[in-house]
């Protein structure tokens, strides 16, 4: 399966990534149009941390042994067999929260607006994620792994 | 793990990534706190891991407890608990930071300010034996000039069974007054006098096993995504299995239970009563019954009618019971036809009969769930009734998967209130002071002259709040509660606490809106501070052990019970033999315990189940709870009990009986089936007040907010109380989400934000509000009606007005 590969040493804490995920969500896909005209703008699924002079732009790992799915009480997150990526269903989100709070690296957000959660999917249909393709650092790779 | 993949190690992505999981966390020595997972063990050096039933809601789920020295620096989901499997909600792995707010109350406080003064009261430090000599004098002088009809004491359903257990004991058994009620009161009781008055015995017959077995899922005025997530999860994935299942959600508004529903219904409030008659009316008249079941299980009752609203002072009620035959039960039963009940509550013929169509197809195992929709309800008792008459006619019961439900609000309603019995009618193991029999059992336990409990019952709930305003009650002690913020028509009720002669003792955890107006505040050790007890929805009881000191000088309430006991001379009621009660060894003592000099919360338990046993109530042995994740009484010969009233499963019903409902033991073990017609609700909308007000509880918040507002997690996720209206209500009030409202009811009024479009979704016409935000008063526009069996208050139908601020 493809996933993207952080690499913090390149990692400048720019939050490019969140600004291109938010973008590639929104309605009309025009950066200035999306943020200052879209009131229901969703909100990204990457988020940058940063402590010093270290930044990492975080998401989901699409783990292995994905806590968020054991966590899910709805059903509404799974880990798909054929890919091994994780997936979630938004009609089935109860907005309970509990993945927020099994997730490790706290990659999902809570987004309010709606009542549900908001996650990186791997930009599901697009050959490069957003994100990658707008690092201006090439910090993230869409690579096989 | 997939961490190693972004080429950082784990425990360095930690240490930059997750800084929101270690605000958390709190102590920073956890960055998650999730299900149990022996792969992140490595970070937990000397930590020590206890299991302890969630203080939350009636569920009953375990968590794990990590305690280093005296601090609790972990919680995660108890994989080896039956009931949640490892997982926990949002406010159960927030269980880790309830206790250490920074205004906990650590100290006695006595008040200076005058009794006029509520917000910004001065009360001056106490020790305890100044506060414990100020209580006991209060209480004799009282005892002494106005007789044990004057004091009273209101408790809660997450109260430990020993607490309850205890208080039951000083005031039933030592004080002479059945004037202790409790806030289960306004959770429970209706579902108390549901299954009392159709079974004879109280609690589910069935357990939480149904939700693995049961092909449909109705919904009667349950919100279970919100409310009981972790049953939630059970019910989402029996329907995500091969097996699949329907879910049916009744509700006077859309929630979140609707997401995963195949059909939402939404009903006109108090209709309830009329789809459950129209369900009914069309499974007799359509001859889709269990004739053999209804002819030997079950027989058939009519009761009074027109039976008011108790919203007089003083009201009572008696039951008219007859008989009748089953003809007569139909001609009953015919009023209720698609036409009619369509006109009352909104639901169409076709979706009534679809509905009847679930409960009337033999193969289909149904589990009908329940809480506060149809227990705070005026007509709550008849309500819990009808449900029980579905599943009487097509037989769908005590067996896996035929399961009427009725869920639990409080973590130990039933453990502690419900079966101690520590409401004003009540004794242990589902006996009633009224009986002389009963009294009689009662004294012999508690070795007492004859004639000591009163045969008269309490001020129930609502009542005592009315006595103390009536200036008839002159001490009142709260503990584990919070009354004045809590109760319906609040403002009689705060300005009588202002301004009667009534000395007001509250035992808490925070200042609250009840120290508020308290005399004397008494600091309180919670949960894991002291030696537990619960009693969850399924008949569990799990025990835990105490984990870490109190803060301060605060002290569990069996504590503070027994110590105000002993003042009052009643001491006696708890010594035990300290040689048949040794205190434990290895694990902390509770306060209790440590000052009695004997194994108090043990010595408590061994003589509270002499109660129930050979009665249908068995208990098991102390130490077997502190060993298993709780057991489902009845307990025979250390084997739980899954589903009762059948002979497979319950060692209550003799081979070759099959199904005996043995709490009726008066006619023969049936069940019986009540007539209970539909009566209009206490208060409707009208020209003045045109619309509904519901109120109700959130995910993230318990009850009145006070342990979980105060952690900052779940303040940020909900921090205030907002105002859900329907968006045509909305946009004829020209109102959006954000603007300020004014609701007004006959009673009182309350300030609130507006938020169109939120999780709960009202329909047209009605306002919701939940009421666990102190600075958003709602129950100060509430009314007090109550259903006249039960006296359980209906938090969910009033009429009010709203304005645009």
């Amino acid at each position: 399966m493809k996933r993207i590969l952080v690499k913090e040493q390149f990692c400048i804490g720019c939050r490019l990534c969140e600004v291109y995920c938010r973008l590639q969500r929104s309605e009309s896909g025009e950066l200035l149009r999306a943020y200052k005209r879209e009131a229901s703008l969703p909100l990204s699924g990457a988020r940058v941390e940063e402590r010093g002079p270290v930044a990492i732009s975080v998401r989901c790992q699409n783990c292995e042994e994905p806590a968020c799915v054991y966590a899910c009480l709805g059903g509404a997150l799974k880990r798909d067999a054929d890919s091994g990526l994780v997936v979630w269903e938004e009609e089935q989100c109860l907005g309970c929260w509990s993945c927020i709070l099994a997730c490790p690296y706290g990659a999902i957000r809570k987004d309010t607006r709606r009542g549900k959660i908001a996650r990186c999917d791997l930009c599901s249909g697009e050959e490069v994620p957003a994100c990658v393709a707008g690092c201006p650092n090439e910090a993230l790779e869409y690579i096989e792994s | 793990m997939s961490a190693s993949f972004s080429k950082v190690s784990r425990r360095d992505f930690l240490k930059i990534a997750s800084a929101s999981a270690i605000a958390l966390a709190g102590h920073g020595l956890i960055s998650q706190f999730t299900y149990g997972d022996a792969d992140h063990d490595d970070e937990l050096e000397g930590v020590l891991w206890e299991k302890a039933p969630c203080r939350f809601c009636g569920t009953g789920c375990s968590a794990l407890v990590g305690v280093i020295g005296n601090d609790i620096v972990a919680v995660k989901g108890d994989p080896e608990s039956p009931v949640n499997r490892g997982l926990l909600c949002i406010k159960g792995y927030h269980l880790l930071k309830i206790h250490s707010a920074a205004d906990r109350l650590k100290k006695p406080l006595i008040r200076v300010s005058p009794k006029s003064v509520t917000s910004g009261a001065k009360f001056r430090e106490a020790t305890w034996d100044e506060a414990l000599e100020l209580i006991s004098e209060r209480f004799q002088s009282a005892l002494q000039e106005h007789g044990p009809e004057s004091i009273a004491m209101f408790g809660s359903g997450q109260w430990t069974i020993w607490e309850g257990y205890a208080a039951a004991k000083l005031l039933k058994g030592g004080l002479r007054s059945n004037n202790l009620d409790c806030n289960a009161r306004h959770c429970m009781a209706s579902a108390v006098a549901g299954f009392m008055t159709t079974f004879g015995l109280d609690e589910p017959m069935g357990c939480y096993d149904d939700f693995e077995n049961a092909d449909a899922f109705i919904l009667w005025g349950a919100n279970m995504a919100e409310m009981h997530p972790m049953l939630w999860a059970r019910v989402s994935q029996r329907k995500q299995s091969a097996a699949g299942a329907t879910i049916i959600n009744l509700t006077v508004l859309s929630n979140r239970s609707s997401v995963m529903a195949d059909r939402e219904i939404i009903f006109k409030p108090q209709s309830d009563l009329a789809i459950a008659n129209g369900i009914a009316n069309i499974l007799v008249q359509s001859g889709r019954v269990n004739s053999d079941f209804i002819s030997n299980h079950v027989v058939f009752q009519t009761g009074k009618e027109n039976i008011g609203y108790g919203l007089e002072d003083n009201s009572t009620f008696q039951e008219e019971a007859s008989v009748v035959s089953f003809d007569d039960f139909k001609s009953h039963l015919a009023t209720y036809t698609l036409e009619y009940v369509q006109q009352i509550s909104g639901v169409t013929p076709d979706i009534l009969s679809e509905l009847a169509d679930i409960y009337g197809n033999p193969n289909t195992k149904v589990m009908s769930l329940w809480t506060m929709g149809v227990n705070q309800h005026t007509r709550g008792t008849w309500m819990n009734n009808l449900i029980y008459n579905l599943h009487l006619l097509t037989g769908k019961i005590s067996e896996p998967g035929n399961s009427p439900f009725s869920l639990t609000g409080q973590p130990s309603a039933c453990g502690t209130t419900r079966e101690v019995g520590t409401f004003s009618h009540r004794l242990p193991a589902d006996m009633v002071v009224t009986n002389a029999e009963h009294r009689a059992i009662a004294e012999g336990i508690w070795s007492l002259p004859a004639g000591t409990i009163p045969a008269v019952p309490g001020y129930h709930a609502v009542e005592m709040m009315r006595a103390i305003d009536r200036g008839e009650i002159k001490v009142f002690w709260s503990l584990c509660a919070n009354p004045y913020q809590d109760y319906a028509n609040l403002n009689r009720y705060r300005k009588a606490a202002q301004e009667k002669d009534v000395f007001i003792i509250v035992s808490d955890v925070y200042p609250n809106l009840s120290s508020e107006v308290a005399d004397v505040i008494l600091p309180t050790a919670m949960w894991v501070e002291k030696e537990g007890s619960y009693g969850n929805a399924e008949r569990r009881t799990h025990f835990w052990k105490k984990m870490i000191q109190p803060p301060g000088e605060s002290r569990s309430d069996l504590w503070q019970i027994v110590e105000v006991g002993k003042k009052l001379g009643l001491g006696h009621l708890f010594q035990y033999d300290p040689q048949a009660y040794p205190l434990p060894q290895e694990q902390l003592i509770s306060d209790a315990s440590e000052t009695a000099g004997f194994y108090m919360e043990k010595a408590l338990w061994e003589e509270y189940r002499l109660f129930g046993k050979d009665k249908g109530h068995d208990l098991a042995p102390f130490e077997l709870y502190h060993q298993t994740r709780g057991l489902r009484w009845p307990v025979v010969d250390g084997q739980e009990t899954r589903w009762r009233y059948n002979e497979k499963y319950d060692p209550y019903v003799k081979s070759g009986e099959g199904i005996n409902f043995y709490g009726n033991e008066a006619n023969g073990g049936k069940a019986i089936i009540w007539f209970r017609p539909y009566e209009p609700p206490a208060e409707s909308p009208d020209t003045d007040y045109p619309f509904w007000l519901c109120t109700g509880r959130v995910l993230e918040h318990w009850h009145s907010g006070t342990m979980t507002r105060r952690v900052p997690s779940l303040y940020k996720a909900y921090p205030h109380a907002t105002a859900a209206l329907h968006p045509d209500d909305a946009a004829e009030l020209a109102l959006s989400t954000g603007d300020r409202i004014r609701i007004t009811s006959r009673r009182g009024s309350v300030e609130v934000l507006v938020e169109i479009g939120a999780r709960v979704k009202p329909q047209k016409g009605m306002v919701f509000v939940p009421w666990f935000d102190e600075d958003v008063m709602i129950n100060e526009a509430t009314l007090d009606a109550f259903c006249p069996i039960s006296k359980q208050t209906d938090y969910k139908k009033c009429a009010v007005k709203l304005e645009k601020l």
